[in-house]
């Protein structure tokens, strides 16, 4: 008994003991996580809201039709005999009133002049959002900053000749960086080398020394990563190797870092000290489907100068045919004008290369060019977004 | 960031990390559990009475969602395996997690109570944590796990017995050595 009773003492003892387990995800990261969640969450139930006045209203229509109907029916077999003739004529008159109604609305709908004009409204002056993939005999190299609070990734697209070793290009991108005239964060990778090994999917980086990506905060070393995804996963790298072991906080000090391929969505970005609008990279579970990430392009981030960049009121549906997404506007009354489609349109296509889909096909636009795109066939993904201009 | 998120994170994140963790015993599930706890604490706290302490509150939430996800996966497994009764069979799965470090460079002890706390059922797990580790009183147990407290003493009684009993079994099956 007494020997029973010291061993559920000691028992107790031990679950008294148990070790701490830490958690690896820093503050900032778990309410980016929880936020992302929840704004996903939100717009799930929007849509079920959505979903529900139609049935609802069919479930009216259909009882009031039942208890109706008997009525109407011994109503208009006791009244047709007389009424028939008089029925017919404004039957008559009616579908007249209702084709010459269609008629006004068709020219409006295919109008020419209006067609060109939205081609002119495109607003030439702003610095494009996206490298086309039309750019022939050029690549793309790719750097990124942080916002200037440090949560998003701002991608960067630099052209220059396809022939080009990358690795000079990569090594130099500090000299092009604008970070000041830009509003962001200062370009992190100024001082590294950078050896892109594209055959064997990996980079080799060499930090200066004293480089410490924690130093800005705990989220610096989830921003480390997300820049490097962001630099690198275009070209299929997998991993970043270090030279020496860099010190990243919760992680600890790694000699390697694999570079994952979460999904983002692209929203705008106007910093409040900068001269140009970016598009933005805003992560979303590796769950979201593309019905899913549209809801989340609509949302704004005020606190982190973030807008959404599909209009609230724009309504597609989607469904893809392999390596092609389809979007489909449900009604034409609401497809953005000028501008704001061309920048709707840079932000799907941008996000659409993030979720594996290399063309893109509108319907029910009401327009066959918005810009720069001919709505009438499938557009490429792009190379990259925004482009700086000055290129190699 | 939100204020009620920042609140919570700083005063209770650590103890909410371990108990779900200790529940589920999987770093993703573990966080994706966490992220939905304090999405239900963001929307419902305008809710909060005050009848029971915040921590209790926010302990008696991540129960909730915590067997949400044991009933959920219970009815994924039920599909697979119509007969397969979690309460009674529970104990015929193997742990497939790796073990943290954090247990991993424990002793032997640690390692052998971490790895049978899964023997017993989710009620007696919960209990044993919450009081053991968290320090709970029986009352506040019984507040989070919405029992009476002559329940919840049954409960860590029983589960102190299954433990013990694993425990006893594994030391003369296997000369003591933790799986």
């Amino acid at each position: 008994m007494k020997k029973q009773n010291r061993k559920d003492k000691h028992l107790q003892e031990t679950l008294r003991q148990m070790p701490e387990v830490r958690d690896h995800l820093d503050k900032d990261t778990l309410f980016r996580r929880i936020s992302s969640k929840q704004r996903i969450k939100d717009a799930s139930h929007k849509k079920k809201w959505f979903a529900f006045w139609p049935i609802m209203g069919s479930v009216i229509a259909l009882g009031l039709l039942f208890v109706l109907a008997p009525l109407l029916l011994n109503g208009e077999s006791m009244q047709r005999a007389g009424e028939d003739s008089a029925d017919n004529a404004s039957d008559r008159a009616n579908r007249v009133e209702e084709s010459s109604g269609n008629e006004t609305d068709r020219p409006e709908m295919f109008d020419n002049e209006k067609e060109r004009s939205t081609i002119d409204r495109y607003d030439k002056t702003q610095h494009p959002l996206v490298v086309r993939s039309s750019e022939k005999n050029r690549t793309v190299i790719h750097g990124a900053v942080a916002d200037v609070q440090g949560q998003y990734v701002i991608p960067l697209s630099f052209t220059a000749p396809a022939e080009v070793n990358k690795n000079d290009y990569l090594n130099e991108l500090g000299q092009y960086m604008q970070e000041k005239a830009w509003g962001t964060s200062h370009y992190m990778f100024g001082e590294t080398s950078f050896q892109l090994d594209e055959a064997n999917q990996q980079v080799k980086a060499t930090f200066p020394e004293n480089f410490l990506p924690t130093k800005q905060g705990s989220s610096g070393s989830y921003m480390l990563e997300n820049l490097l995804a962001s630099m690198f996963k275009p070209y299929q790298v997998n991993k970043v190797v270090f030279t020496e072991e860099v010190d990243l906080g919760k992680i600890g000090r790694v000699k390697q870092l694999p570079l994952r391929s979460g999904k983002v969505v692209y929203k705008i970005h106007k910093p409040e000290k900068g001269n140009r609008t970016f598009l933005i990279e805003v992560p979303v579970t590796d769950q979201t489907d593309f019905s899913a990430a549209l809801d989340e392009m609509k949302n704004d981030e005020k606190a982190f100068h973030v807008s959404g960049s599909v209009p609230e009121n724009t309504n597609l549906s989607v469904s893809d045919n392999g390596q092609q997404l389809l979007l489909s506007f449900r009604s034409n009354k609401n497809v953005p004008k000028n501008q704001e489609l061309v920048t709707m349109i840079d932000a799907i296509l941008m996000t659409a290369k993030r979720f594996g889909y290399e063309e893109v096909r509108f319907s029910h636009a009401g327009e066959e060019q918005a810009g720069p795109y001919d709505l009438t066939e499938p557009l490429n993904v792009p190379l990259g977004a925004n482009p700086i201009s000055r290129s190699f | 960031m939100d204020s009620i998120f920042e609140h919570f994170y700083t005063n209770y994140h650590n103890d909410l990390y371990q108990f779900i963790f200790y529940m589920v015993k999987d770093r993703h599930i573990c966080e994706d559990l966490v992220q939905d706890v304090y999405i239900k604490v963001m929307e419902s706290h305008h809710s909060f009475r005050g009848d029971s302490s915040e921590k209790t509150w926010l302990f008696s939430i991540a129960r909730h969602i915590t067997v949400d996800y044991f009933r959920k996966q219970k009815r994924k497994r039920k599909r697979i395996l119509d007969f397969f009764d979690w309460s009674e069979k529970g104990h015929i799965v193997r742990d497939q997690h790796l073990l943290p470090d954090e247990i991993a460079t424990q002793n032997d002890m640690i390692r052998t109570v971490y790895y049978y706390l899964d023997k017993c059922t989710p009620d007696q797990k919960s209990v044993l944590l919450l009081r053991y580790m968290q320090s709970f009183s029986i009352q506040e147990t019984a507040d989070i796990l919405n029992f009476s407290t002559s329940k919840v003493k049954t409960t860590q009684h029983r589960g102190l017995k299954q433990l013990q009993k694993y425990m006893n079994q594994h030391h003369e099956e296997e000369g003591g050595n933790a799986p």
